[in-house]
């Protein structure tokens, strides 16, 4: 009887796996003529948490196509309606912001004012960023979000095209970390903090059909894997890569390396409270040849800059008097200052003690290439520095630097308001080097209520005038993205704010 | 001299000591002999390959890497010795304590020994690395900390083994303090063994100080070593190979000559093998 049992057994599970297998073989052949899977992936291409409204991780949901905003920037960096039908200035404190019809998150769900602003205020609540957003007051108006900021704000359009403000359905979302539910084309399937991030084709996007089944963005340690990822064939699309990576590559023929403009730029905080000589910083900004740095030691991929916004926008720095490379001027400064070399070990000295400085970085894009160049650099003009390799940017906030180098994009919403505030305002979220100007102060919170757009470019110059002289903050130059996209894959997006990658319309030929 | 002549020293071993001698006195006199400043970048001549001008080429930042590779030798060679020299004396004492005094003593430091030797060593020394931070003395204590026990290891063995040979007694009935029959009769008793493995342990120290620089543990920038040089060629393993080539060849050539010394060494002072 045993026997019997178990050889019924045997054959039932032979039996199952055969017909298994029949079935997955089918259902495969039938997928692959259709499946359309598009891969991408990059040093920084997956975050912790995909939940929007926490630190930056918005970029990352908006990239990956889960979440949308109200309004969307353009090439020029200008707000235009993307959720929104529109909005209506009420007075200098009231937005009426307009919602299209029609539009429903992935769970099927209507995209109501109600859930708007419940996704607003949330945001408002969690990120720092979004100061107006929390001082904000909303209300229902038909189809429409009523906010009245608690006093006039200019670029409140700009802030909700900020990825931190991505529309989500809070109520009805589980998990916000591995699945927030958002209205884009595309839904979480499968997530792995900072290693992997699924997403499956949204069935019922509200924009009309999409055309890839999946997207997977993977997280690659550096950038030679990446190319010989790409050499493999195993990316359809690699982010970020380092221009030695994207000459690795260029003999790839299925590949195209995109270059694009980015208002990224390696900021160079100075620590005010480590660095009070600023005849020492005006030396280290006369002593720092960016033209170098970034023509010729990172072939063109840096465009070496004095101000924090690109030259062809409206705030370009143009017009600003800065303290371009000049290395006699910078030994001068030293000098006059009373630092001399004595000892002729080429460092200088004041009272006994070399000038001994540290410089903080952490590992992203072209930090270490431009951190060697810098130092070198400044030994030139016998400044003796240290540098401080780190994961990740830690070491700001406790003020761990004498020179910290961070790379930020400075109009992230097309506006320059929130990155001066963030970083020269003395309650500032990101004013790591403890800057404080009064007259900046007095600057940031008039541009904060000035509509006129003439005024505003003023009021920016001024601010960034008094920074220079004050010789608080210097920027090395602007990032060139490079992009390596597969030649079958089309419709994917390359943008100078770099949030904007999936789309419906992304598919492979 | 005589002593010398009758252990019957060959010709590979006197060859092998020579080239080690000459490696000491040229990494000693490094900064005399680079043909260029090994840390001055120039931008103009990045990735350019081997010429006459510059004979192992230059690397992503315009320095020689010839240049490069002779500082770096300072690096590697006397880190790997200081360590040694530590790691043994340490080693070498814990290892004479326990075994000498057994009892209580022995297994106090015995427990703390395999304590230490419970972790892989690089996985250790990864750690430790990576809480103490980056520099050259940073790293070196973390490769200590996984070194020493394998002198206490072979220390305590072998003065075991010895310390119940009859002339031990006889130093002990002569009323020597217990510190000297340690250092007088039983130390230059287990000397040839700890020797021999301090010597197969050069290379062992170089590699491992250069896996931490090439894991971006060890030395800082710019400094010239071995294993961050490699580290920073290994991007251009495509495109400039002679950045990351030059520097490995270098030490693969250095770790094999301290290799072979280190056997032929053992093949006089180790009885054992020497029976084989």
């Amino acid at each position: 009887m045993k026997k019997i049992t178990s050889v019924l057994l045997v054959l039932v599970l032979a039996m199952a796996v055969v017909l298994t297998g029949c079935g997955d073989k089918g259902g495969d052949d039938a997928k692959s003529d259709k499946a359309q899977v598009i891969k991408v992936g990059g040093t920084s291409a997956v975050i912790a948490s995909m939940d929007p409204a926490v630190d930056w991780n918005g970029w990352y949901t908006v990239r990956v196509g889960v979440a949308e905003n109200l309004f969307k920037l353009d090439e020029n960096l200008e707000p235009t309606p993307w959720l929104a039908e529109g909005y209506e200035m009420v007075d200098d404190t009231t937005y009426k912001i307009t919602l299209k019809e029609g539009v429903t998150f992935s769970n099927g769900e209507a995209m109501t004012p109600e859930k708007v602003i419940a996704s607003l205020k949330r945001v408002g609540e969690m990120n720092v960023r979004a100061v107006a957003l929390k001082d904000a007051e909303y209300s229902v108006d038909g189809n429409a979000v009523v906010i009245k900021t608690a006093e006039p704000y200019t670029i409140l359009i700009n802030d909700l095209c900020d990825p931190f403000a991505a529309i989500i359905d809070v109520d009805n979302t589980k998990d916000l970390v591995g699945n927030p539910i958002g209205t884009g084309p595309f839904v979480m399937s499968e997530f792995e903090p900072s290693v992997k991030a699924v997403m499956v084709k949204n069935e019922k996007y509200w924009g009309g059909e999409v055309k890839a089944d999946k997207v997977e963005y993977n997280n690659i340690a550096d950038f030679d894997t990446v190319a010989l990822a790409v050499r493999n064939g195993e990316l359809d699309i690699a982010l970020d890569m380092s221009p030695e990576a994207a000459d690795s590559i260029a003999d790839v023929k299925e590949f195209d390396v995109t270059r694009t403009v980015q208002p990224r730029t390696y900021q160079m905080y100075f620590n005010m409270n480590t660095m009070k000589d600023k005849a020492v910083r005006q030396a280290i900004m006369y002593g720092i040849d960016k033209k170098t740095i970034g023509d010729v030691q990172l072939k063109g991929s840096v465009t070496p800059a004095n101000s924090a916004f690109l030259e062809n926008s409206a705030y370009s720095g143009k017009d600003l008097k800065s303290n371009d490379y000049d290395e006699v001027k910078a030994k001068e400064l030293l000098k006059s200052a009373g630092y001399e070399d004595k000892n002729g070990d080429g460092i200088v000295e004041k009272d006994g003690k070399a000038l001994k400085i540290k410089l903080s970085l952490y590992k992203r894009l072209a930090m270490e290439s431009i951190a060697t160049e810098m130092q070198a650099q400044l030994k030139k003009i016998g400044i003796d520095v240290e540098v401080a390799t780190f994961e990740k940017a830690t070491f700001f906030e406790p003020g761990d630097f004498d020179i910290g180098l961070y790379s930020i994009v400075t109009t992230p919403t097309g506006d320059p308001l929130p990155f001066l505030r963030g970083c020269m305002s003395e309650k500032g979220e990101a004013n790591y080097g403890k800057y404080h100007n009064a007259e900046v102060e007095k600057a940031l919170k008039e541009l904060a209520v000035t509509f006129d757009k003439d005024t505003r470019v003023k009021l920016v110059n001024k601010i960034q005038q008094i920074a220079i002289d004050d010789a608080a903050f210097d920027y090395i130059g602007f990032n060139n993205m490079c992009t390596g996209i597969s030649k079958d894959v089309i419709g994917y997006t390359t943008t100078p704010n770099d949030y904007y990658q999936v789309n419906k319309d992304l598919s492979k030929h | 001299m005589d002593r010398l002549k009758k252990l019957n020293i060959p010709k590979s071993l006197w060859i092998l000591g020579t080239i080690i001698i000459i490696l000491i006195i040229l990494s000693l006199l490094s900064d005399f002999l680079v043909p260029y400043d090994p840390y001055e970048t120039c931008p103009e001549h990045v990735l350019q390959p081997p010429s006459s001008h510059h004979l192992l080429g230059t690397d992503a930042h315009g320095r020689d890497i010839l240049s490069r590779i002779i500082v770096g030798s300072k690096t590697s060679i006397f880190s790997a010795f200081a360590l040694i020299a530590l790691a043994a004396g340490i080693g070498t004492t814990v290892g004479l304590l326990g075994g000498y005094f057994g009892g209580k003593v022995d297994t106090v430091l015995m427990r703390v020994t395999d304590v230490f030797l419970a972790f892989p060593d690089m996985v250790l020394a990864i750690a430790v690395a990576g809480i103490l931070g980056g520099g050259l003395v940073n790293a070196m204590i973390a490769i200590l900390a996984t070194t020493w026990t394998q002198y206490a290891r072979l220390a305590r063995s072998s003065t075991i083994a010895i310390k119940e040979e009859t002339f031990i007694q006889a130093a002990k009935l002569s009323g020597c303090s217990n510190m000297r029959i340690m250092l007088r009769h039983i130390l230059p008793n287990i000397g040839g063994p700890l020797i021999v493995t301090a010597t197969l342990h050069v290379s062992g120290m170089m590699m491992g100080i250069a896996g931490l620089s090439f894991l971006g543990l060890g030395v800082k920038v710019p400094q010239a070593e071995w294993g961050s040089m490699i580290s920073e060629g290994k991007k251009f393993l495509q495109t400039s190979p002679w950045v990351a080539l030059a520097p490995s060849i270098v030490m693969v050539l250095v770790i094999m000559v301290f290799n072979l010394f280190g056997d032929k060494l053992r093949d006089i002072l180790d009885p054992k093998s020497a029976e084989k």
